[in-house]
């Protein structure tokens, strides 16, 4: 009996199983048909009424600042209704954390589930996918919406090309001259210093600080300076502002005197590498500086207050940073932001200016459907320009989150409501304008003070973001790995500088520098850049 | 006992005290650290008491809104999923396991081929969608049902097994299925218990293939859910945005995430643990 | 002439016939067995052979939107890439240099703690400790690495904290090139050999325990007991282990390596994950991921399958 039993239902499973097999085989006919039929649809309709007609948007927004944070559904969300009402649409929206993004991006596209509406992060990836033929030129549709085309300067309009075709709109609006030099002024009064104005000086300051107990407890335990590098081994937090006094920056290329110039074997990196190289070999830098390579752990060094010079955001006297400091540190130091140092051939830079990388593009499959590709163009217009949705989009839900106060609107302290249950507005928060004082809502006058000192001293950035690698380059990541490792090496003294030229050699040789710079060449020239 | 091997045994004694402390240092640690503030932690570098407890890293990570579904969908997943997998990874391995079996070492050859060679994460992808188990708990279990490397432990298992057993048992006109049942089941509680174990602690892991399967966030495990709470909103953005600097969570959260996750498989362990001493049952079967 | 082939012939179906009547024989007495196998065989050609398909994207220059299919074929292009790849020396020589470290002092660690918790005979001693050792295991690299640099940063370190108080030079365990191999394997057994050894405890309370009272009877000493009656009990066990360990020679655990190294040590821990990763991964470059994949596996197999011949010598084969 028993032994029919298990028979039964082992012939059950397999039956199951295989019932599993077909029915994939079926599904895939109801999708094409499905497919087919939306494809077909809408052109009938569209010479009909246009604008009656209620589409679907999906929409990947890697855009908003809180990825993390899920997206509610629909009657929980008054922004996407407001969106979907003024549009009359329906927005299927996805978010994605970086790590995830793109594994997720790439099945979706494998199977032909391709978002009608896509964010990327940069340039460069934005082109990746569209040589992939992933997604559409935008040209013909923006016809469409002037507003959309006024509302952001031609230079951010620019870098939106590719191969003489506009192939994004404008994502999120960079911020220049975010981090700046700040300086210990207790220290430097202590030990009768004046702030540095060149790299000598720096140096001076930073061994003083370093030796001379400037916080007069007896020990030593201070440091002149902390910095970082990233993952892939780039001098960062702060070390990328050493070399910018010399007028150059790792793994950067600009045109100078209508030449390419590639930094990274521009006889002014090696001055450079000899400044940064004596800075760390003096001994002047937290030892933890190899460790670190995000943000949070340059504060908590400027919490803990025992490195006097840092390069670190402007917002770093705002309340919530200054009661870290006394908490952690004890004391709130005077921190005081001072200009970048002048190099010794005149260079005053603290950092490039924003460069418009970030853009939403819009697939192939929506553009094929003209009508459909329109009312995303129109989505993406509204979002930017709608001054009526604009405070919603930014700042969030009125009443709550923001009030309107005479005309202007207003953020509502944090305080006052639950902030992680209104997370998800920062979903919509990237059409936010750089400079809306509003949205940053800043409660110390020196914040403002110490971004317009730091805005001065910005260079121009108009090549490095634009240049893509070319994909038929084999050589460029192992490329990039070798003067990422020889940077360091001399930076630290693991390799001395006499052995420049043998570096340089090598990189024309074995990596074949010369494919780079024909490559980057013939971009710029495409591009108008270079004559 | 010589006076040389109770000097062997105090030796294994200690040397077994100290790698004891050298896992459970590094634990303590984080369990010191969640209940502290982030502040203190910064301040103090090295926390091993908190000057002050404070439950904020806990109310953070429990006060999301997914938590407790994220729970329960795990919950769901270890359980079922273990259950499957081991009534599927039993029934492959018994027959294999036979040594006269026609055909088994064909079999097992097709089985651990697939151990080495895989398609890739996209015809993997594809597969579960056409399945139809997008955005289903099923993608979550499904897709992992039979674990050749687990199949094999547990073949390798039945092996060692007195065929004198199933013999006699065969003799008495028990069928396959009474065998297995009666008579293999009770003899393998220590595999079982240990493939078992394998597989709960692997779809309590996991999270990855909810990462690619489950779009719906009231669907995700508590391992994504707490992934992400613990790298922070690692924003997509990184050219000139002063928001991403915002968003990271400090190190008493992220060392409460693992004591979320870790606590709750921690306590199946020891209820499994009585099944390794069942050898002693098989030996008087034996006898 | 004709008789002859008529009489071949009437004897070539009957060999056929009989050979026929002993497969259905065959089957038929096992079909019970051949039953429970139906739902495994469906599960490992529907969800491994069937996306299987996939590795054909090893000889093509895959592009998203054309799918697996349509991609135009670059014949071994990926894999000379690789194969003629400026790192290809460096990155191969450190996925094996720590790949052997890792199977010497790795591969039997779980074993010795195995054996070790087998001769503890107080029982809550012995659960105590297996509970605390196979903690790590659900620690992930992220947070390893965090407490690494709680531990071992070179200037607010633990570590390097109490060799400053002593005036002695600070260790750079985190950057020195020289260091992150030991790094790897330590923590790699600090994570795993609890965990590991379950495994082989599953196998030491399989032995029987009539085999240690006769030899106690017989007075033989515990390292006898030792090596004659537990090693022998769990040696199929231990193959076994090896074997499928073998399979994955050229998988050095790309978390780890990715999470601990950096720049700095980069040079003695770029293994082939990482390349690939770089390469292929970032780059939307799925071809070179793929063939690098397949290589990998080629060699694992290929070593799965002189395993097993060697282990058929010791009765240890798995098939």
């Amino acid at each position: 009996m028993q032994k029919r039993h298990v028979y039964i239902l082992m012939l059950v499973m397999s039956i199951l199983l295989s019932g599993v097999l077909a029915g994939c085989g079926s599904n895939k006919n109801n999708e094409e048909k499905n497919t087919v039929e939306t494809t077909e649809a809408p052109k009938k309709e569209e010479v009909k009424e246009e604008v009656i007609e209620k589409y679907k948007i999906s929409m990947y927004n890697l855009a908003g600042f809180r990825p993390t944070v899920p997206v509610l559904p629909i009657d929980k969300d008054p922004i996407r209704q407001m969106i979907e009402k003024a549009m009359n649409i329906e927005l299927d929206m996805s978010v994605a954390t970086n790590d995830q993004a793109w594994d997720k991006l790439n099945v979706l596209i494998a199977s032909n589930q391709v978002p009608d509406l896509l964010y990327f992060n940069d340039r460069a990836n934005a082109i990746k996918y569209y040589n992939q033929g992933v997604t559409a030129d935008l040209d013909e549709l923006l016809k469409h919406t002037p507003d959309l085309m006024g509302n952001f300067d031609p230079s951010r309009w620019e870098p939106m090309k590719y191969n003489g075709k506009t192939i994004g709109t404008p994502g999120v609006e960079g911020v220049g001259g975010i981090n700046g030099w700040w300086i210990n002024n207790d220290w430097l009064k202590k030990l009768n210093l004046k702030a540095p104005t060149t790299p000598e000086e720096l140096l001076n300051v930073m061994k003083a600080f370093t030796f001379n107990d400037p916080d007069g407890n007896g020990k030593n335990d201070t440091y002149g300076f902390v910095g970082g590098l990233t993952k892939d081994g780039v001098l960062g937090l702060g070390m990328d502002k050493l070399f910018l006094m010399f007028g150059v920056k790792p793994n950067y290329v600009d045109v100078e005197d209508g030449k390419l110039v590639i930094h990274n074997i521009d006889p002014r990196m090696k001055e450079a590498l000899t400044f940064v190289n004596s800075v760390i070999s003096a001994n002047v830098m937290d030892p933890d500086w190899v460790t670190m390579n995000v943000g949070l752990q340059l504060d908590e060094k400027m919490y803990k207050g025992k490195v006097g010079i840092m390069v670190n955001d402007w917002r770093r006297l705002e309340p919530e940073h200054v009661k870290k400091m006394q908490e952690i540190g004890g004391s709130v130091p005077d921190w005081t932001a001072i200009p970048p140092m002048k190099g010794p051939r005149g260079d005053q830079i603290l950092d490039l200016k924003p460069f418009q990388s970030s853009q939403w593009a819009i697939s192939k499959n929506a553009a094929k459907d003209p009508a459909k590709a329109k009312r995303i163009i129109e989505l993406l217009q509204y979002l930017y320009t709608d001054k009526e949705a604009y405070p919603y989009l930014a700042y969030g839900v009125k009443g709550v989150t923001w009030t309107d106060e005479g005309g202007q609107a207003k953020l509502t302290p944090k305080t006052s409501y639950d902030e992680k249950e209104y997370d998800w507005k920062y979903h919509y928060a990237f059409v936010r304008r750089g400079n809306d004082a509003a949205y940053f809502n800043f409660q110390n006058p020196k914040t403002a003070e110490t971004h317009a000192l730091n805005l001065k001293y910005l260079k121009d950035n108009n090549v490095n973001p634009r240049l893509v690698p070319d994909p038929s380059d084999t050589l460029a990541v192992d490329r990039e790995k070798y003067m990422n490792e020889m940077n360091l090496k001399f930076a630290t003294g693991k390799e001395s500088l006499s052995k420049w030229d043998d570096y340089v050699q090598t990189l024309q040789d074995k990596f074949k520098l010369n494919v780079l710079i024909d490559n980057y060449t013939a971009q710029l020239k495409n591009d108008g850049i270079l004559k | 006992m010589s006076a040389a091997e109770r000097l062997v045994y105090t030796g294994i004694y200690l040397v077994l005290i100290s790698i004891a402390v050298v896992c459970v240092f590094p634990f303590l640690y984080a369990l010191s650290v969640s209940f502290t503030s982030a502040s203190e932690v910064t301040r103090r570098g090295i926390v091993l008491i908190p000057e002050h407890i404070t439950l904020s890293a806990y109310y953070e990570i429990l006060g999301s809104s997914l938590i407790s579904n994220a729970y329960k969908v795990s919950l769901f997943v270890t359980v079922a999923g273990t259950f499957l997998n081991i009534f599927f990874t039993m029934i492959t391995a018994y027959p294999l396991a036979r040594k006269a079996l026609p055909g088994r070492q064909v079999i097992l050859l097709y089985i651990i081929f697939t151990m080495m060679f895989s398609g890739g994460m996209i015809p993997h992808y594809l597969l579960v969608k056409e399945l139809g188990l997008l955005d289903s708990v099923w993608a979550l279990i499904v897709p992992g049902l039979i674990s050749a490397f687990n199949l094999i432990i547990m073949k390798g298992f039945f092996e060692q097994l007195p065929e004198a057993i199933d013999e006699s048992a065969r003799i008495d006109g028990a069928g396959e299925v009474r065998i297995l049942m009666s008579i293999v089941l009770p003899l393998s509680m220590p595999i079982i218990a240990t493939v078992g174990l394998f597989y709960a602690v692997g779809h309590w892991n996991s999270f990855f293939d909810a990462i690619l399967y489950i779009q719906d966030a009231n669907k995700y495990p508590v391992q994504l859910v707490l992934r992400n709470i613990l790298l922070g909103a690692t924003a997509i953005n990184n050219e000139n945005l002063p928001e991403v600097n915002d968003a990271v969570n400090p190190i008493s959260i992220q060392m409460a995430t693992v004591m979320v996750t870790t606590l709750p498989i921690l306590f199946v362990y020891p209820f499994l643990q009585k099944h390794f001493t069942k050898g002693v049952l098989l030996g008087s079967i034996k006898g | 002439m004709n008789t002859t082939t008529l009489r071949q012939s009437r004897k070539s179906s009957t060999l056929i016939q009989t050979s026929l009547y002993r497969l259905i024989r065959v089957l038929k007495k096992n079909l019970p067995l051949y039953l429970f196998l139906v739902p495994g065989i469906i599960y490992f050609t529907l969800f491994k052979y069937v996306p299987m398909s996939g590795i054909v994207i090893a000889f093509k220059q895959f592009n998203l939107i054309d799918g697996i299919w349509n991609s135009p074929w670059v014949g071994f292009g990926n894999f000379i890439r690789f194969f003629e790849g400026v790192y290809f020396w460096q990155i191969m020589g450190n996925t094996l240099v720590i790949s052997f470290y890792k199977l010497i002092f790795a591969f039997p660690a779980p074993i010795i703690l195995a054996l070790m918790l087998n001769e503890v005979r107080i029982a809550w001693f012995k659960r105590m400790i297996q509970t605390v050792t196979y903690l790590p295991h659900f620690i992930s690299w992220v947070i390893i690495y965090g407490l690494l640099i709680v531990f071992m940063a070179p200037g607010d370190g633990l570590i390097n904290g109490i060799l400053k108080e002593w005036d002695l030079p600070a260790i750079s365990f985190l950057t020195e090139p020289s260091m992150i191999r030991t790094l790897l394997v330590t923590t790699d057994i600090w994570q795993s050999a609890g965990w590991g050894a379950i495994i082989y405890l599953a196998a030491l309370a399989g032995v029987d325990p009539s085999l240690y009272e006769a030899a106690v009877v017989d007075g033989a000493s515990k390292w006898r007991q030792l090596w004659h009656i537990t090693l022998p009990g769990i040696r199929t066990v231990i193959m076994l282990m090896l074997i499928l360990r073998l399979s994955h020679i050229l998988d050095v655990g790309f978390d780890q390596v990715f999470m601990m190294s950096n720049a700095l040590n980069r040079e003695n821990s770029d293994i082939i994950d990482t390349w690939v990763y770089r390469v292929g991964l970032q780059e939307l470059q799925f071809g070179i991921a793929t063939a690098v994949g397949m290589f990998k596996s080629i060699i694992g197999f290929a070593l799965v399958l002189g395993a097993n011949q060697l282990a058929k010598r010791f009765d240890g084969q798995i098939w």
